[in-house]
């Protein structure tokens, strides 16, 4: 399939059939392709098919592009797009800025297409939660865009190499773009692009580098450079030993060298991450069968460095890294509307789950699970006479849901007044093929249904989600401690619980000094609550169940004996 | 190629049902041993027919039902693929309860003694390279037992099933514990 770069002006495409088209909605460029014939085209804006992602205004109209300069404008709003409503510039939001790079993607398409464009396929980072991918469809329906699809872009990527070279086997896909790093695991076969494990970070990309080599100059010059002059020696040094340059005035320079050392930790991180996605799938490095390489910061000579050493082989670059997204994006379009033998199958990347007791997150789907799905779990009342649940849904791989990602949350009401733990509340996720979320439950008793689709819930700060993100897998061992200390107080509470209740009940069933033994455990377990000490609650919950156990026994024989003679049990 | 796999009668659309057995979902006899490639190419056949990109710009009707069709399928193929997950819908096709799912205590003692074993060895280990040696060494443990439940299901033993798949349990379990040990050196 050969890459074809239409001339401005050049239009000669007057199909009688509706175009889709593919948009790779980047942090700082994107890029707006289609198919025609046997061919992809990627449409050319002012020179060059790379429409940088920023928004500017002359005369109260949004300009988009080039002609909106970082001074006037405002860039990488596409990074804030998990706070879709929060007012960036002149009053807008993340959503509206990206529609109208999807208005201006749109009008270019139809411009060379001749004809007028309403549907397209948009891919977004694989590693977006649910907030931001519904954002993105409401950036498109912004722009008067349907959306036949979103997908992730490495998935996106990894079809446009898969259809040129007919390959066969596991593939890595590293794809490190301007504002977010994402690597997939992906098995070819069959014409299948079946995606098997997917990691990532949302806030690593080139704009951490540039920002990297600004500070470079502050700590070393003095100089307050802007971003673009960062990007020019970064962009410089992909193929010459230094950079030398001046901002306003002030003479500046940059090595290899000096840059590689910036970036070495970057570079470290998503080597790392990588390690995770091959852990993941119980894959080891000869297993690969190549290294595809994706996003404009790939071009970091120790970036493509850094990827050859992990994997031991040479990484594959024959593609732009940056069209390659859209580029895929465009042949699924294609896809979606003509028909196709390919089919590519893709996974959710991050677990969701709802809130349990004691601020835990029970997780419902774990990631990597394909898509779509629907999975259905029980939940149950946690006190007696319980009528009402509430249900929060979270996302991260936290244990707890103060550090995941709260989605939503409702109220199931009308519960039957039960004993704990009697109620049937099934809760049932659906992940659809774009990888967004609904979440229905429902009383199997009564049968009281509720179900909502997940709307964003903006609780969280953006340095909330950048915790929840790195976190996940660093802490997880101090997580699974403080689960357990968590998991020992509800234990420790319930024992409490019952046994002050039934005391009570059931004074003329304790023996003569049982209840001062009880009354000091009772004392001693709930003065432990206090002191954190997990081993010592849990050998305390033992030693009053034990001590508290033949009471249990005649409370039991005594229903037993009540149930016999017809009266209720209490 | 759904198409194909009707005609030769492996796959009947009507047992396309969230209560079928994964097994009847994916077209394959009830086994712990099922061929990997064999699964793999009536996963991708069903998906290429069931999933939602085959049916964009039909009546939603039909992209609801094609959502929910290609989610079971999504869902059967988990379960077979994962050994645990497959020994425990093989105990469900034998109508008996899983153990250690809820009003189903456990109740192998010397198991339970085991597993403590197993947590205090893995608690004590020093190095990341030790941590690797121990799974390696469940990884093994988890194969055999796989062959032991195999031969249980083909004696139809239900008993040992139930045995060898709660073993087979808290060695995943273990496994899992082991990858999370990992992180914290």
């Amino acid at each position: 399939m050969l890459l074809q770069v239409l001339e401005p002006g050049q239009s000669s495409f007057q199909s009688k059939e509706a175009v889709a088209v593919g948009i790779d909605l980047g942090t700082t460029h994107s890029v707006v392709a289609f198919v025609q014939g046997d061919e992809i085209f990627t449409v050319p804006v002012e020179g060059s098919p790379l429409v940088p992602s920023v928004v500017g205004w002359r005369d109260g109209a949004a300009v988009v592009g080039k002609g909106a300069t970082p001074e006037n404008g405002i860039s990488s709003f596409k990074r804030f797009m998990n706070r879709p409503l929060e007012k960036l510039a002149n009053g807008k939001t993340p959503v509206q800025l990206s529609a109208e790079v999807l208005k201006s993607l749109k009008h270019h398409a139809e411009k060379a297409l001749g004809q007028t464009v309403q549907k397209a396929v948009i891919t977004v980072p694989a590693y977006f939660d649910d907030t931001a991918r519904q954002a993105t469809r409401d950036a498109a329906a912004l722009a008067g865009l349907s959306v036949l699809r979103l997908i992730n872009e490495p998935t996106a990527a990894a079809l446009s190499y898969g259809l040129d070279q007919a390959s066969e086997g596991l593939y890595i896909i590293y794809d490190l773009g301007g504002g977010t790093f994402d690597v997939s695991l992906l098995k070819m076969s069959m014409g299948v692009f079946q995606v098997l494990a997917t990691c990532g970070d949302i806030e690593l990309g080139g704009d951490d580098i540039d920002e990297a080599i600004q500070h470079f100059w502050k700590e070393t010059k003095d100089v307050v450079a802007d971003q673009s002059t960062a990007r020019e020696a970064k962009e410089f040094l992909s193929n010459n030993a230094s950079w030398k340059g001046e901002f306003l005035g002030k003479k500046l320079g940059l090595t290899e060298a000096q840059l590689n050392d910036l970036i070495e930790t970057f570079v470290q991180k998503t080597i790392s991450i990588c390690g995770r996605v091959l852990a993941d799938v119980g894959a080891v490095i000869h297993d690969i069968q190549g290294v595809v390489l994706v996003g404009g910061s790939t071009r970091l000579k120790s970036v493509k460095r850094a990827v050859h050493a992990f994997f031991e082989k040479e990484p594959l670059v024959n593609l732009d890294p940056d069209q390659v997204v859209a580029r895929g994006a465009a042949l699924q379009a294609h896809a979606l509307t003509q028909g196709s033998d390919t089919l590519l199958l893709d996974v959710a990347s991050l677990s969701l789950g709802i809130e349990t007791m004691g601020n835990l997150v029970e997780k419902i789907i774990p990631r990597n699970t394909p898509i779509p799905t629907t999975i259905a779990q029980e939940f149950t009342t946690y006190q007696d006479g319980q009528t009402a649940m509430k249900i929060h849904v979270v996302q991260g791989e936290r244990e707890f849901v103060s550090e995941c990602r709260s989605l939503a949350e409702f109220v199931l009401t009308d519960i039957p007044p039960m004993v704990a733990g009697a109620a049937r509340i099934q809760v049932t996720f659906d992940v659809d093929a774009d990888g967004v979320l609904t979440v229905s439950a429902l009383e199997k008793i009564t049968n009281t249904s509720q179900r909502i689709t997940v709307k964003p819930s903006y609780g969280l700060s953006h340095a909330d989600l950048e915790r929840m993100i790195y976190e996940g897998f660093e802490k997880g061992a101090e997580d699974i401690e403080k689960r357990l200390l968590i998991e020992a107080g509800v234990e420790a509470d319930q024992l409490l619980q019952s046994l002050k209740t039934t005391m009570e009940a059931d004074p003329d069933l304790l023996e003569p000094g049982e209840e001062t033994i009880l009354k000091e455990g009772i004392k001693t377990l709930e003065f432990s609550l206090h002191q954190g000490d997990r081993q010592k609650i849990k050998g305390l919950i033992k030693d009053l169940s034990l001590k508290s156990q033949p009471f249990a026994e005649r409370r039991i024989g005594r229903s037993i004996q009540k149930r016999l003679v017809g009266q209720p049990i209490i | 190629m759904l198409k194909n796999l009707l005609k030769a009668g492996i796959v009947d659309i009507e047992t396309i049902r969230p209560q079928a057995t994964p097994f009847a979902l994916l077209g394959l006899e009830p086994t712990f041993d099922i061929d990997p490639k064999k699964l793999e190419f009536h996963y991708f056949c069903l998906q290429r027919e069931l999933h939602p990109d085959r049916f964009v710009g039909k009546t939603a009707h039909e992209v609801q039902s094609s959502q929910m069709m290609s989610s079971w399928v999504n869902i059967a193929y988990r379960k077979l693929k994962d050994p645990v997950l497959r020994a425990q819908s093989l105990i469900k096709i034998m109508g008996a309860a899983v153990p250690g799912e809820k009003d189903t205590p456990i109740q192998d003692a010397a198991l339970l003694v085991q597993v403590m074993e197993w947590r205090e060895e893995l608690e004590g280990l020093q190095s990341p390279g030790d941590v690797d040696d121990f799974c390696l060494k469940f990884q093994d443990k988890l194969y055999e037992l796989g062959e032991q439940f195999s031969a249980n299901w083909k004696e139809r033993d239900i008993k040992s099933m139930k045995q060898s798949y709660l073993q087979m349990i808290y060695v995943s379990k273990i496994m899992e514990d082991a990858k999370d040990q990992k992180q914290k050196y």
